[in-house]
């Protein structure tokens, strides 16, 4: 089903908040070319646009002036279901992590290629096209059933505890998006605490070693170092 | 009790007792002068002589103490005896006079010791009214309401309030040398080696901690030359000295024991100002310091926005360059991916100087946390060019148990010790990053089957801008790499070491605490 992209009426648009010019016009040659593109140099323009233009997807530069990329991000998923994508720098997780948090779908660190912009777009926009209730979701030969609660490696059953498949569960539902570990760990245990870190790494060194072929190199679920964990349907 | 001259001393000098003196003289004239309107100045002698002499006796004993009133009651005794013996019309009888004998004595032990209890009150109430008073002047000098402190201030009102020629300052280096704290002093001190040995002994006699009292000011010998001749006081601060006090005795008289206390407060007085001197200091100092960090901080992190956003819209627009359809013309797609090569180098290269001006910044902190050490293997294959990316194997048994360290840094640290690697090894070598545990540690290692490292280069490879002799035209890294991961790996508490594999290339070793 990932094969075939559903074929839309528009093309997509979309909406790129960022307050440096180069950027901005980085973007609009990539993407023009297959996207409608709107540019916001500020917060308030980007909150501006987005409410006339109602866009398929938001790309938002953390570091603003004034409004902060922060803030913009609470007040768009107040009413904005269109997924965001965070620019963030390298060695900035705390920020990431903050952005995931408040709703972001996915960070891309600069500086990026075009084809990493447009991997991470496209994947966005499918995944935003599709439901995400009583479905299977398939990562390479591992097949997730999240309406029976079953895990099939090459078709044979895996036997997960349960917390395992809650944590796979979770990340499965949430597929090819980075879901935080504070999340997560909200997710499985409902409060969080500093010990359940260590709980969960040792959760997920287990899961690995069941539905991973090699543990060491994951392929189905990986670790976004400082972040969090993302399940694969595809490579990015 | 009054004391003595040499316990007197300089401040509080011995007066002449005019008190006394015109006492007694007031005393006679109105014991004459009562005589004048006496009717029968005979008969009232013999009747009442008794109590003329106690009169007598308890001005003499409350002015001058027991001794005294004792011997001017035994002379007044003898005086009667006297007076009897020659005049008998006069004469008192025998036992009366033995009589009137003990209630002399008794008047003059009384009023002798009473007044000397009085006296000594006196004195001391008026010995600490003149010490607050002098001490107040000194310490106004040293913490005038308006303008700036000064020692040199308050030792120069020492020097005249002790009538000393001189009132100088030590205070010990870092090495524990005695530094005099005004320039002219040193010539002083040197033409006059006793007074510098004085102070010397003053100081070393505290340093040691030996003796049962082993911090008193001391004095110079009083036959000493002049110079030798005054005291040194020892400055302590929380149990170890910090310096000396010296003060020179006056062309006449010597200090008495009320004037070394006073110099030992003024000592106390002096420490606590230098220390706070140097508190004040540290703390400036600090502040600085801190002011410093941010500012360079800051620079930082401006510098890398204004870098880095330019580099991220040019590998932006020319990857996308390479995106299909835009340019079909395949010389033209090699020289783009050269460029979009230059830019990551370039990107690397900022990187790596930022990194290590944030890592000599003060207060870097790892960000620690339970992760699994084989997370690293994706973490740093995925940070490698992707045609470089077959050559690194990871291996990592699957017993090795989660650990708490900084996985992004350690990814970081690890990513440049497979670049260097990569760059020492022939083309096609394969390199190995594995890891291991045991109770206490979490290892990482990345070898390589290069032309390994000399003996005398390991000590310097991880400093800044090293690079080895055997590839350092081939690879035209920055040099910081090594540096950045021996940084990290110090912050958190580990060690790294480069170790020779057999039969060629070299490994590097990390060490982190495992974390409980």
């Amino acid at each position: 089903m990932d094969a075939v992209t559903p074929v839309r009426a528009r093309r997509p648009k979309i909406l790129v908040i960022d307050d440096e010019p180069q950027i901005l016009r980085a973007m609009r040659s990539i993407l023009s070319r297959s996207h409608e593109v709107e540019l916001a140099a500020s917060g308030e323009e980007g909150l501006r646009l987005a409410a006339d233009s109602a866009p398929d997807l938001v790309i938002l530069d953390l570091t603003l002036p004034g409004i902060t990329g922060m803030e913009v991000c609470r007040t768009l998923r107040e009413w904005l279901r269109a997924p965001i994508l965070i620019l963030s720098v390298r060695d900035n997780e705390a920020d990431k992590i903050a952005a995931l948090d408040l709703g972001a779908d996915d960070y891309l660190t600069k500086p990026f290629s075009a084809g990493e912009l447009l991997a991470h777009i496209r994947a966005l926009l499918r995944r935003a096209g599709r439901g995400t209730d009583g479905r299977q979701v398939r990562s390479g030969d591992l097949v997730v059933d999240l309406a029976e609660r079953k895990v099939m490696r090459g078709g044979d059953p895996v036997k997960l505890t349960r917390i395992e498949y809650t944590i796979l569960a979770r990340l499965a539902s949430d597929a090819d998006r980075v879901v935080t570990s504070g999340m997560l760990i909200k997710g499985v245990w409902g409060v969080a605490t500093t010990e359940d870190s260590r709980v969960l790494r040792v959760h997920i060194s287990n899961l690995r070693s069941k539905i991973e072929p090699d543990p060491s190199t994951p392929c189905h679920v990986v670790t976004e170092p400082g972040v969090g964990y993302r399940f694969l349907t595809e490579s990015l | 009790m009054p004391g003595t001259q040499s316990e007197r001393g300089v401040l509080w000098p011995k007066r002449p007792d005019y008190l006394l003196i015109f006492g007694l003289i007031g005393v006679t004239a109105l014991v004459l002068l009562s005589t004048l309107f006496v009717p029968d100045p005979a008969s009232f002698i013999r009747d009442r002589y008794d109590l003329l002499g106690i009169l007598l006796v308890s001005v003499v004993a409350s002015w001058r103490g027991t001794r005294a009133g004792v011997v001017c009651a035994l002379g007044m005794f003898l005086l009667f005896v006297v007076v009897g013996v020659t005049k008998s019309a006069f004469a008192p009888s025998s036992g009366d006079l033995f009589i009137d004998l003990f209630v002399f004595l008794g008047v003059a032990l009384v009023q002798g010791v009473q007044s000397g209890h009085l006296r000594q009150r006196e004195i001391a109430a008026e010995e600490n009214q003149r010490r607050m008073s002098l001490l107040s002047r000194l310490s106004e000098r040293l913490v005038p309401a308006e303008g700036t402190p000064a020692l040199h201030e308050c030792l120069v009102e020492l020097r005249v309030l002790m009538k000393a020629s001189r009132a100088s300052l030590f205070l010990a280096d870092a090495e524990g040398e005695l530094v005099a704290q005004a320039p002219d002093e040193a010539q002083w001190f040197d033409e006059r080696p006793d007074a510098m040995a004085l102070v010397r002994q003053a100081f070393g006699q505290c340093a040691d901690g030996s003796g049962a009292e082993p911090c008193r000011p001391l004095q110079g010998d009083a036959t000493g030359r002049e110079g030798s001749r005054g005291a040194a006081v020892p400055l302590m601060a929380s149990g170890s000295p910090l310096g000396v006090l010296y003060v020179s005795e006056p062309q006449q008289g010597r200090y008495g024991s009320v004037d070394l206390d006073f110099l030992g407060i003024t000592a106390e007085m002096i420490t606590a100002y230098v220390e706070a001197e140097k508190l004040e200091s540290a703390i400036s100092a600090a502040a600085a310091a801190e002011a410093t960090s941010r500012l360079k901080s800051n620079l930082v992190s401006s510098v890398s926005h204004g870098l880095k956003t330019p580099l991220a819209a040019a590998t932006a627009t020319v990857t996308g360059l390479l995106e299909e359809g835009v340019v079909g013309d395949e010389e033209t797609r090699n020289e783009l991916s050269s460029a979009i090569e230059d830019l990551r180098l370039l990107d690397e290269r900022i990187g790596d100087l930022l990194d290590i001006s944030r890592l000599e910044a003060t207060g870097w902190q790892p960000n620690l946390d339970w992760n699994d050490p084989a997370d690293v293997c994706s973490a740093v294959l995925s940070r490698i060019p992707a045609a470089s990316r077959p050559r690194v194997l990871c291996r990592f048994p699957s017993g090795v148990p989660i650990a708490r360290f900084d996985l992004v840094q350690t990814t970081h640290a690890l990513y440049h010790l497979v670049e260097n690697a990569l760059a020492y090894s022939p083309p096609d070598a394969p390199i190995v990053l594995s890891g291991s545990s045991n109770a206490q540690l979490v290892c990482f290692s990345v070898e390589d089957s290069g032309s390994g490292i000399r003996k005398e280069e390991r000590g310097l490879i991880f400093d800044k801008f090293q690079r080895g002799s055997a590839g350092s035209l081939a690879h035209g890294g920055t040099g910081l790499g090594l540096t950045i991961a021996s940084e990290i790996v110090r912050y958190h508490g580990g060690r790294i070491r480069v170790e020779d594999v057999q039969p060629h290339g070299s490994r590097f070793v990390i060490e982190l605490p495992r974390g409980s």
